[in-house]
């Protein structure tokens, strides 16, 4: 098959794609994200089995993806106080991972636009769900002999390594509007 | 491949609008066009799109590994010599790339010819991608297609492995930059943080002219967060013209695309391409243009090196006829590009747009014009593999 098996939306037709300038009110966040699975169903935006749905699918996701930690002391010195908790397998392994921050409800578009849940998600912690099947088994970008390990600004390093810190930082801005000058007259750039 | 016409759905504009593709007519008149389909056999497919387009983006990638140690190659990309230590950097630490398009003329016949790179900031992507795919799943559930009917789309799940590749590495946010005003553009960067989004990473929105900049060169978006990795909808050299531009070098932030695709989006790539491999049978005849203002003779196009959206974009066909676009981007040098005509279906002169996420060869687009030239208002034409 040479084209996608699913696909799934969020943000494309239900958030406005205003971007607020700076100081303006920014638009309101009409992602369906829910910390709980009471919210999604008190919000009312789609139904309680689809709440359940995507509630069940993120837990599920959360227990493959989530990192898990040999000590709470370890899982809560990354996640902060009271944000682990201790898991016991069927097959008697025990661990303690983070709890579930919340879960997406997205639309899966193929045939009749059901919604779809997925997904346990902790931002600043780490990817989401992931294993997307498929096409993964090929690697999406060639080794280039001549070519160092990226790195981000923090210091991570594409590959493997140490995870930045857990908040973006924040910083005086002195200026703004030093970029899209030379762009004024030029609306697109697609080609 | 052949064009067939095919009844529209007759609800696609309502599906196209909840569906935030909503730029589906411009100005009155139709942007996506299905009241026809491109049909493509998968050997059409595989051999003679998929292949080259691999293939060129290899080719591509290795003429940027040569041009950051090789400053001439820079210099007759009139790139800002400011920048080339930066672009340089860039490629060595191997700042990742997410996507690109490269244009392609194709008739089903001949080897496909590459017309153009779009490596830095190409649209278009969330038509090829979403809606595209949905007209296929549609017109298969209904039974005018078989079941067994394809189309070359994996767009959103590379586009996803690219994110869930980047994700562990970065801090949990992204910034999705666009500049104001152009609802294409809008959608184009929506739908990427729609996928950064369920990708795990907290995407966040703001203006290529809201950025701002701390007193130790760090940008920042509109509540002072520092701006670690970042999505922009908005070309390097525009950037490397901007008043910011300055603070680029010690900035510290990923770039999607990465600097180094400055290189790429430039059309004289185009001619560094045929120097490096002259007579490749999926390249055209590229030249920097050293005459630029001399008349051009018949069998050549010429086109500045920086351009969108066929602006400024010259031909003169091999019996005498000349095409113009006009344009804004009179500031550039020029190159010249042997004279091959698009394929013309049904009046229209058809151009595949065929997209790489990563090193991934994963989709194409149809977009036809009226014209020789395809401009910004030149309709997409979704595809079927039967």
């Amino acid at each position: 098959m040479k084209r996608s098996r699913t696909i799934e939306l969020v943000l494309m037709g239900t958030a406005p794609l205003l971007v607020a300038g700076c100081g303006r009110a920014p638009p309101p966040e009409n992602a369906l994200l829910y910390q709980s699975l009471q919210q999604c169903v008190l919000e009312g935006k789609v139904s309680p089995e689809v709440c359940a749905q995507a509630y069940a699918d993120a837990i599920q996701a959360q227990y493959r993806n989530a990192p898990r930690f040999d000590s709470l002391a370890e899982c809560e010195a990354q996640f902060g106080y009271d944000q682990c908790h201790p898991v016991t397998s069927a097959s008697g392994g025990h661990w303690f991972m983070p709890a579930l921050a919340g879960f997406l409800v997205g639309r899966a578009l193929s045939p009749h636009y059901p919604y779809y849940g997925w997904g346990g998600y902790d931002w600043h912690a780490y990817a989401g769900p992931g294993g997307y099947g498929g096409f993964s088994g090929q690697p999406i970008y060639r080794a280039r002999g001549d070519r160092g390990e990226w790195q981000t600004a923090s210091g991570d390093r594409f590959g493997r390594g140490l995870r930045g810190p857990a908040a973006p930082s924040v910083a005086e801005t002195l200026s703004r509007g030093g970029f899209g000058r030379s762009g004024a007259a030029r609306f697109s750039w697609g080609g | 491949m052949d064009r067939i016409d095919i009844p529209e759905r007759p609800d696609w504009r309502e599906q196209a609008n909840a569906l935030g593709f909503r730029f589906h007519s411009i100005g009155g008149a139709p942007y996506w066009d299905e009241s026809a389909c491109y049909r493509f056999t998968l050997a059409e497919i595989e051999n003679d799109i998929e292949g080259p387009t691999a293939e060129l983006h290899e080719l591509a990638l290795d003429l940027v590994s040569r041009a950051v140690r090789d400053e001439s190659y820079l210099r007759r990309l009139a790139i800002p010599e400011a920048f080339w230590g930066y672009i340089r950097e860039s490629w060595l630490r191997g700042d990742p790339h997410w996507y690109g398009r490269m244009d392609l003329a194709y008739d089903g016949r001949g080897p496909a010819k590459l017309y153009e790179l779009n490596y830095d900031t190409p649209t278009s992507l969330y038509e090829a991608a979403v809606f595209q795919w949905v007209w296929l799943e549609q017109h298969i559930a209904s039974g005018r297609f078989p079941v067994g009917a394809d189309q070359f789309n994996s767009l959103q799940e590379k586009l996803l492995l690219v994110l869930g590749a980047i994700a562990p590495h970065i801090n949990g946010v992204m910034h999705f930059a666009s500049v104001r005003g152009s609802e294409e553009d809008r959608a184009t960067v929506q739908y990427l943080a729609d996928l950064a989004l369920q990708s795990g990473i907290e995407p966040r929105r703001l203006a290529v002219e809201d950025i701002g900049r701390t007193a130790d060169g760090r940008f920042t978006d509109c509540d002072d967060r520092v701006i670690e990795v970042i999505f922009k909808l908005y070309p390097w050299e525009m950037m490397f013209a901007d008043e910011f531009a300055v603070y680029l070098p010690a900035c510290r932030a990923t770039w999607f695309e990465p600097p180094w695709k400055a290189i790429l989006s430039n059309k004289g790539a185009l001619a560094l391409l045929w120097e490096l491999n002259p007579g490749h049978p999926n390249l055209l005849p590229a030249y920097f243009d050293e005459s630029a203002s001399a008349p051009l003779p018949p069998g050549w196009v010429r086109k500045p090196l920086c351009s969108r959206e066929g602006a400024n974009v010259e031909i003169v066909t091999g019996d005498g006829a000349r095409v113009a676009e006009g344009g804004p981007y009179t500031d550039y040098p020029y190159i010249r590009q042997a004279f091959h005509a698009l394929p013309r279906f049904a009046g229209r002169y058809a151009l595949v747009g065929s997209w790489m996420i990563g090193d991934l060869p994963a989709g194409i687009g149809v977009r036809e014009d009226d014209s020789l030239i395809t401009r910004d208002t030149a309709r997409f034409v979704p595809h079927v593999i039967v």
